[in-house]
């Protein structure tokens, strides 16, 4: 296929992501050294679906008559999946409160920070960032805020951070490596740009963007990683399925938490037994998503209709 | 590159040709569509050319067979036999012309001469219009060959790999998208989000039983959470084997029992049924159209 690894140093606009996908796949899941072929695939289908979704970003923002493309116009786009919606909102708060932190850590010297401790003052250098009350605005029937806390997931990030007690240096190192991928460019906390995203996407700079279109972008690139990786652990469990015996799926273990399977019952020894991705499961999840059977393309219809363009993998 | 090489042999052929340029080319798409075996195709290019034009044609074939790995092996050792057989033929007759009272040596007889032919026989070679009629899928080396044969014909300069791996790849999604549809009408099946399917053949909860609401998919929350790393994103912490289990064991709880008999194979009234409902599955009508009238005849009968 096309260029693997390339070292940034000559290349002529050669942008791209994939040392940082590699360290995301290794850490939803992957082996921690992912196959090259693979990772220059998974690059590409993400660009494409950022791409897309800017297109269409795009035609909203005309519809409403602005000239620059908006956070407003990216999650618009993902109305109606609520999850998504949620997992957003909770973000921002996240993001908030880290740059707090920051703000109150960088003026200390200065005494400030009384004053900054307050709810409503927010570091004056950035422009407040608006996707919970966008949200807001678009979630008529409040399901978004009332989905509620989860017990289930509140005890697995208690069982994540035991796990990560018992392993040695070098493998916690490369752990949290992959954990800290993502697609915002290195900086120095407040100065986090998205200067090499928006070199990717919109190297033609066709488009204008903001900063908080930017933000939810990489938002939907991160998620978009995650679903096709979790796609791919879907499919080879459906690979290892005997007829008559509804747990074989389950044999070799590779989806779910390595570290608990130190009982002898099945063979691991933690992510280095898992096989790479290879480029074949990523194309039959790519399948299975566009297959032409479901939604408005499905059953009894017959023209294809145009949903399945504007059908996107992480919303 | 050998598509250099592979022109330039192909160039020199046409000129050696002339007029029987379309005989040629018409003799070598019987032979990629499996009519004519390839010692036919060779016995008929040679009776078109004379002895040193012959050359163009082995050159012209090695070239192809280079390119089209897979089958060069054997077919670089017929051409080099054929060659081989001609040169000794030419020698024989000089030797016995200069010496009559030399006994005549004894020479094996040339095996390849007496092999069967590279097509299998009882594959019906006379019948068989399209090269995936035998039972395989199209591999990149058929694909490649009849796409440059293709190509030539309409005055391109050829055809390159990575327009026959397209083909492969998009045979084998559109099998799949056939089997996937038919296997899910019969089935059940879990979805991910509104497009995805999996898990086909898995137990299906029985929805009047009162725990069935509880049964949960502890995959189905997805691989990211917000958590406290320097990006606020991050992988979250995968279901735990007990977890995976129990969810199982408790769908398995819910689901009815099946008590018929598994019938394994796929009949052609399901194909049918299946492609009359989901008619996007084969996108373009006039394939559609022309194969379910084919198999409407063929199940039907005039006793109906």
């Amino acid at each position: 296929m096309v260029s693997y690894f390339t070292l940034d140093g000559a290349g002529e606009g050669a942008v791209n992501f994939q040392k940082e996908i590699s360290n995301m796949m290794h850490g939803f899941g992957d082996n921690p050294n992912p196959n090259a072929a693979t990772v220059v695939l998974v690059e590409s289908i993400v660009l494409q679906q950022l791409r897309n979704m800017l297109q269409d970003a795009w035609h909203w923002a005309q519809m409403r008559g602005v000239k620059v493309i908006t956070n407003y116009e990216v999650i618009f786009l993902m109305r109606k999946n609520k999850m998504k919606l949620k997992r957003l909102f909770d973000y921002q708060k996240k993001l908030d409160s880290i740059e707090k932190k920051q703000f109150v850590i960088n003026n200390a010297e200065e005494g400030v920070m009384s004053g900054v401790l307050e709810e409503e003052s927010d570091p004056p250098s950035k422009k407040r960032r608006n996707h919970t009350d966008i949200i807001k605005d678009l979630d008529e029937q409040d399901e978004v805020l009332h989905i509620k806390f989860d017990v289930i997931d509140y005890l697995r990030k208690v069982r994540a951070a035991k796990i990560s007690e018992i392993m040695s240096f070098e493998k916690y190192e490369a752990y949290h490596k992959a954990r800290c991928s993502s697609f915002r460019s290195t900086g120095s906390g407040i100065n986090k740009n998205f200067a090499k995203l928006e070199k990717w996407i919109n190297s033609g700079k066709e488009y204008k963007l903001m900063q908080s279109a930017l933000e939810v972008l990489s938002f939907l690139a991160y998620e978009t990683v995650a679903d096709l990786v979790d796609a791919v652990f879907l499919i080879r469990q459906d690979a290892k399925k005997k007829s008559g015996d509804p747990f074989s799926k389950f044999e070799g273990g590779s989806f779910c938490n390595p570290a608990s399977l130190s009982n002898a019952v099945y063979i691991k020894s933690g992510f280095e037994g898992v096989s790479a991705i290879t480029v074949a499961e990523i194309r039959e999840v790519i399948r299975r998503f566009y297959t032409p059977t479901v939604g408005m393309n499905g059953l009894f219809s017959r023209n294809i209709s145009s949903d399945i363009s504007s059908k996107y993998i992480a919303i | 590159m050998s598509i250099e090489t592979l022109n330039i042999a192909r160039r020199a052929l046409n000129e050696a040709l002339g007029d029987k340029v379309t005989t040629y080319f018409n003799h070598m798409k019987m032979w990629f569509r499996m009519k004519l075996t390839k010692e036919e195709f060779d016995t008929e290019a040679r009776s078109l050319l004379s002895s040193e034009q012959v050359r163009y044609h082995n050159e012209f074939l090695l070239a192809l067979l280079n390119k089209v790995e897979g089958l060069a092996e054997t077919s670089i050792s017929i051409a080099q036999e054929k060659t081989n057989s001609h040169n000794r033929n030419s020698r024989r007759n000089k030797r016995n012309s200069r010496s009559t009272s030399e006994k005549s040596n004894f020479e094996t007889a040339d095996i390849i001469e007496y092999l069967p032919p590279n097509s299998p026989p009882g594959a019906g070679s006379d019948s068989v219009k399209y090269a995936v009629q035998e039972v395989f899928l199209p591999d990149h080396a058929l694909v490649v060959g009849r796409f440059m044969l293709a190509a030539w014909e309409l005055g391109l300069e050829g055809a390159e790999d990575e327009a026959a791996d397209l083909i492969v790849v998009a045979v084998q999604n559109f099998l799949k998208n056939i089997l996937s549809a038919v296997i899910s009408q019969r089935k059940g099946y879990k979805r991910r989000g509104k497009n995805f399917i999996y898990d086909l053949g898995c137990e299906v909860p029985n929805m009047w039983l009162r725990n069935s609401a509880n049964v949960y998919d502890p995959q189905s929350d997805g691989r990211v959470t917000v958590d406290d790393g320097a990006d606020a994103l991050g992988p979250r912490c995968p279901p735990t084997i007990d977890e995976m289990e129990q969810a199982t064991a408790m769908e398995i709880a819910c689901s009815v029992p099946d008590v018929e008999p598994n019938e394994d194979r796929i009949t052609i009234d399901e194909v049918y049924n299946t492609l009359l409902i989901n008619k996007n599955i084969i996108a373009s009508h006039s394939v559609y159209a022309i194969n379910m009238e084919r198999i409407a005849a063929m199940l039907d009968h005039p006793s109906y």
